[in-house]
């Protein structure tokens, strides 16, 4: 329980860096989703429980931070965390470049996913702009930022012995 | 009871899969205020949020005061010249509005009060990539209701669309939900100002322009004071670039907000609705 808690506070404080001091930051603003590294390393290192209900929680407080519609980041976070899991169940995570390709892998699944959600519900989205200036660039900007976090993430919570493994198995 | 006894781990996942699909579902199509849950959380966390804001504009406004300090001198000089041109722009232009005035009151037009207004600073920015929204160090306490217009100097910035005591949201007219009927403010022709993102301090679309109305590349856009939200008369953009496609009936005209949504800092909340200006 001291790691969900711990790695919600950690998600707080990535949401404040977000909400504030990113928005100034002239090539990083909005391309980087700090939330989505967390929810997915959720999905690698804590056990199924811990890592829908932490993913749930982040999307639900990022929901209320921006855009106007609720429940959509609470869906796309737990999404990536079942992502991430999947993940885990058929390769074998052995290094930190193993993780980034993870954290890649569900960012490109989301945010496709994402893109068509937005463009059912709204009807101002255009797809393909989307996809090439947002999906890819952030898909490659959250993967070079994972290997910085996950080991701020494994110190927050606590994770210990072998790192490239989930806690607790399904 | 049973799958909740031998599959804990399932049975919560399936319950959080339900409330996703059961807030999308209670959100489709309509806009909402906070709920209970995210009135605590804004409560919260934007206290957090506006010391950080205010942190970080306190060390750009001493780095903006000292660095700067050596061009200062120059700049006041330029600054004096152009207050004194300004001065001579503005007599002629209080002369226009009098003799405005006179006319209207010729013409049995009522007389308009502007709207009273509120100043808010800005706490907090969007934080995803998806949409454009804002977060405002005033809420219902001060007397702020959804669907009030948000101002600067500059022209419209957006509307309000959630509040708590002492915090709201706004929508951004850079937001690709967000639509403002507008006119263009030398053939009156009208459209609708539909966002299309942030990318690059943000622009906008009008749409359902005719190839037969007329607008060209340079001209203002303004709010034409339909649909209940914005007051006439305000500037939104300026027409960028305008595209006649082959095939439909409508021109493409991308706009650029007069507004610049990157360094967006202090706004002013439109306490009514819909009261035309001057």
């Amino acid at each position: 329980m001291r790691d969900l808690i711990a790695l919600f506070i950690a998600g707080v404080i990535l949401l404040l860096l977000q909400t504030t001091l990113f928005h100034h930051l002239p090539f990083l603003s909005k391309k980087i989703d700090l939330l989505a590294i967390l929810a997915a390393y959720s999905g690698l290192y804590l056990d199924t429980s811990k890592g829908s209900v932490l993913s749930f929680s982040l999307g639900y407080m990022m929901d209320t931070f921006c855009g106007s519609f609720l429940g959509l980041y609470a869906g796309l976070y737990l999404f990536i965390s079942f992502v991430a899991r999947m993940c885990w169940r058929h390769i074998i995570v052995k290094s930190a470049i193993h993780e980034s390709g993870i954290v890649i892998f569900c960012i490109l699944i989301a945010g496709l996913l994402f893109v068509l959600v937005l463009k059912v519900l709204f009807s101002g989205y255009s797809t393909l702009p989307l996809l090439l200036s947002v999906v890819l660039i952030q898909m490659f900007l959250t993967g070079m930022i994972s290997p910085i976090l996950f080991p701020i993430f494994r110190r927050v919570s606590g994770h210990k012995g072998n790192i490239y493994g989930p806690i607790e198995g399904f | 009871m049973h799958v909740r006894r031998r599959h804990p781990t399932f049975f919560l996942t399936g319950l959080l899969v339900i409330a996703v699909l059961v807030l999308v579902s209670l959100n489709a199509g309509k806009e909402r205020n906070f709920t209970s849950p995210q009135r605590l959380l804004i409560e919260g966390l934007s206290p957090l949020l506006k010391a950080i804001t205010v942190s970080k504009n306190s060390i750009v406004g001493f780095w903006k005061s000292y660095i700067y300090l050596v061009n200062m001198r120059k700049e006041n000089e330029a600054l004096r010249e152009t207050i004194r041109a300004l001065e001579e722009e503005n007599n002629r232009y209080r002369e226009s509005v009098m003799a405005n005035i006179r006319l209207k009151r010729l013409l049995g037009f009522k007389e308009n009060v502007p709207a009273p207004m509120l100043p808010a600073q800005v706490v907090g920015w969007d934080p995803s990539t998806w949409f454009q929204t804002i977060i405002i160090d005033k809420g219902t306490g001060d007397g702020i209701e959804r669907d009030l217009p948000i101002v600067n100097s500059d022209g419209i910035i957006g509307r309000i669309i959630q509040t708590s005591s002492h915090y709201s949201k706004a929508l951004l007219i850079i937001d690709p939900n967000s639509s403002v009927d507008s006119i263009v403010q030398r053939t009156r022709d009208r459209g609708m100002l539909e966002g299309k993102g942030g990318g690059s301090g943000g622009s906008c679309e009008l749409r359902y322009f005719s190839k037969n109305d007329d607008v060209k590349s340079g001209d203002t856009i303004i709010s034409s004071g339909l649909g209940g939200v914005f007051p006439k008369g305000l500037p939104l953009g300026k027409v960028t670039k305008v595209e006649e496609r082959g095939f439909g009936l409508f021109k493409r005209i991308k706009v650029t907000p007069m507004v610049n949504f990157s360094k967006l800092e202090e706004v002013m909340v439109v306490l009514a609705r819909t009261k035309p200006f001057g």
